[in-house]
């Protein structure tokens, strides 16, 4: 009944909306695209806007409450949300953390969608053993659990920024590939394809021109939608010890930091929790908002 | 139907192979060797090199692997070099702990999450259903090893306002259990009731549902009856790809709260470079998440017939 109401009002909606203008109507997407926006501005002008050095010590500022004053030496401000257990400034660290996590989130992802984007192509486009090697492949990866094969990966790499880009692009990279692979599938039987190939143009040419551009939408959705699992992985790694190299500020890393003071210094672990839980939760809703906007019958579903 | 799961079963050795290469080759790019790594340089190279006689490591990469993956079969992963205790041991001492903290995880889920998504359906558009989507998405968001240790502190207020004395961690009595099982339980309950409402949605906007309520059913027995029996179909199949999830979510649970199970085994691993574990409970939790998955599809054909033929 509560569908079947749902399926005329997606049907009259004015033809000519475009997907930005059925973006903006959502005010959830809206808003996750600000804290976006706001997370960006933060981990681009982190040196002017934290207050404080983020791995300069104080060790007689150690776990100073929020609000105490900061030694000149430090930056001369306050320690607006307190400090670690070395007396570093848990806001400066936060701010900084956001570069790190944004840095995971869009380049691993753009790893993710070249390999992705290439491997599905070919296995989309050429089929037969090509098709099955990629496809077996992608099999192979899905049957591992995410984390599970990121820390094996970690492990045999060694932490490190570098490290972890290139773990986190070769365990999903197969989503990405499934998902350009079927819609080459389709779109590669279409007339204006066929009309180019049969006008000689090369098949590379024919990919990149007449048939990726038509699958831009779903591959901006999945992987927007795939910086938070990036930025997530990277926490649970660091909180594991196999992420970025310490002192360097990343949330993972700071939680994991304050577990051993949890009950007697909480906001250690606690602030930079909540820096994940806001960036994820701004990059989920951004996500399914474009999703939304690019496929407005998805919507019906209620996903 | 017998065909079909003897086709399912076979389809997945060449998964389960092929996830046995990966994790031998995860663990041969270790810079320098594993052995050296685990034993730093203190040692000559001589000692180094018996010992990487003894382990079989001086062998050729091929007949390392196939001895691996004979191993594997056999039920035996080699020893640790911390312990020198037999790696399936090992495991086998963690899979009670990890099997415990499973089975009632799930519980939590399916308790909380099908009657919150059930209610979101049924409320579609108000804002009991709004609340429980951002509420929902919020808790998504949260790395599930810091809303265990949310939770730990909360406990632990408690326990100093009330004079309580609730464990918040460690794993002697089944009360031990029940913090990590909420939080990672809740974790799951969260995304299944995104999966309740859509599935519920559907099945009420089915004809048989209008039949149904054209029919004078009372909305409570359309709800429970109609929609819910229908819609639990899919429901249970997310259920059980979720396991596999929540299987690696027990690594971080059980580092948070000290729970001895095959995930703080793994870490305790890595944390000695101790490769023969790292090795050996790595392929041993993608096995396992295979087998699960290739059930979830058997158990789904017993449900939709159709799949079997596609």
């Amino acid at each position: 009944m509560i569908a079947k109401k749902e399926t005329p009002t997606a049907a009259t909606e004015p033809k000519a909306t475009t997907p930005w203008v059925r973006f903006r109507r959502n005010k959830l997407a809206v808003a996750g695209l600000v804290v976006i926006i706001g997370l960006v501005l933060l981990a681009i002008f982190a040196p002017w806007i934290a207050p404080a050095d983020p791995n300069r010590q104080d060790l007689l500022a150690k776990f100073a409450a929020p609000g105490t004053p900061m030694r000149a030496s430090m930056g001369g401000s306050t320690y607006l949300f307190g400090a670690d257990s070395l007396g570093r400034d848990l806001l400066s660290r936060t701010i900084w953390g956001a570069r790190i996590s944004l840095m995971v989130g869009v380049v691993s992802e753009t790893l993710i969608v070249l390999i992705g984007v290439t491997m599905g192509s070919l296995a989309g486009y050429y089929g037969r053993w090509v098709d099955q090697v990629i496809s077996r492949l992608c099999e192979i990866l899905f049957a591992f659990p995410d984390l599970l094969f990121a820390i094996a990966m970690m492990f045999a790499l060694g932490s490190g920024l570098l490290n972890l880009f290139i773990t986190l692009a070769v365990i999903s990279w197969a989503g990405m590939a499934r998902l350009v692979r079927s819609q080459v599938l389709q779109l590669k039987e279409r007339e204006y394809v066929q009309a180019a190939k049969a006008a000689g143009a090369k098949d590379w040419w024919v990919i990149l021109r007449h048939i990726l551009p038509n699958a831009i939408g779903p591959i901006i959705v999945s992987a927007t939608l795939g910086v938070p699992g990036a930025i997530m992985a990277e926490a649970s790694l660091s909180f594991l010890g196999l992420g970025v190299k310490p002192p360097t500020a990343t949330w993972g890393y700071m939680i994991y930091d304050g577990r051993q003071y949890l009950m007697s210094n909480p906001l250690v672990s606690v602030i930079p929790g909540v820096a994940v839980m806001l960036t994820v939760l701004a990059f989920n809703l951004f996500g399914d908002g474009l999703r939304d906007a690019f496929d407005p019958r998805a919507k019906q579903k209620g996903a | 139907m017998l065909r079909y799961i003897i086709r399912r079963l076979l389809a997945g050795i060449p998964v389960l192979l092929g996830v046995s290469l990966i994790t031998f080759i995860l663990m041969h790019i270790v810079p320098g060797d594993p052995v050296s790594v685990a034993f730093d340089k203190r040692y000559d190279p001589a000692a180094i090199a018996s010992i990487k006689h003894e382990l079989g490591l001086d062998r050729p990469i091929p007949v390392q692997y196939l001895d691996f993956v004979k191993g594997a079969v056999t039920g035996d992963l080699g020893a640790s070099f911390q312990s020198k205790k037999p790696v399936m041991q090992i495991i086998g001492d963690g899979l009670p702990a990890t099997l415990k903290l499973t089975a009632s995880s799930v519980l939590v889920t399916l308790l909380l999450g099908i009657p919150l998504g059930v209610l979101a359906a049924v409320k579609k558009g108000t804002w009991l259903d709004w609340g429980a989507t951002l509420g929902t998405l919020t808790f998504i968001s949260a790395p599930v090893f810091w809303i265990a240790m949310l939770a730990q502190i909360l406990v632990f207020t408690l326990n100093k306002a009330t004079g309580g004395n609730w464990p918040i961690s460690g794993f002697r009595t089944p009360l031990h259990l029940i913090l990590p099982a909420i939080v990672l339980g809740s974790r799951y309950a969260a995304s299944l009731s995104r999966h309740t409402r859509t599935a519920m949605l559907d099945v009420l906007g089915q004809d048989y549902t209008r039949t149904a309520r054209s029919k004078g059913v009372s909305e409570r027995l359309v709800i429970f009856k109609h929609a819910l029996k229908n819609a639990l179909v899919p429901v249970l199949t997310i259920v059980g790809l979720e396991i596999g999830g929540l299987l690696t979510g027990s690594i971080l649970i059980e580092s948070v709260f000290g729970i001895p199970g095959v995930g703080l085994a793994t870490i305790n691993g890595l944390t000695n470079r101790d490769f023969p574990v790292i090795q050996g409970s790595v392929l041993f939790t993608a096995v396992i998440f295979v087998l699960i998955n290739i059930l979830v599809d058997i158990s789904y054909s017993f449900v939709d017939p159709r799949i079997r033929i596609s």
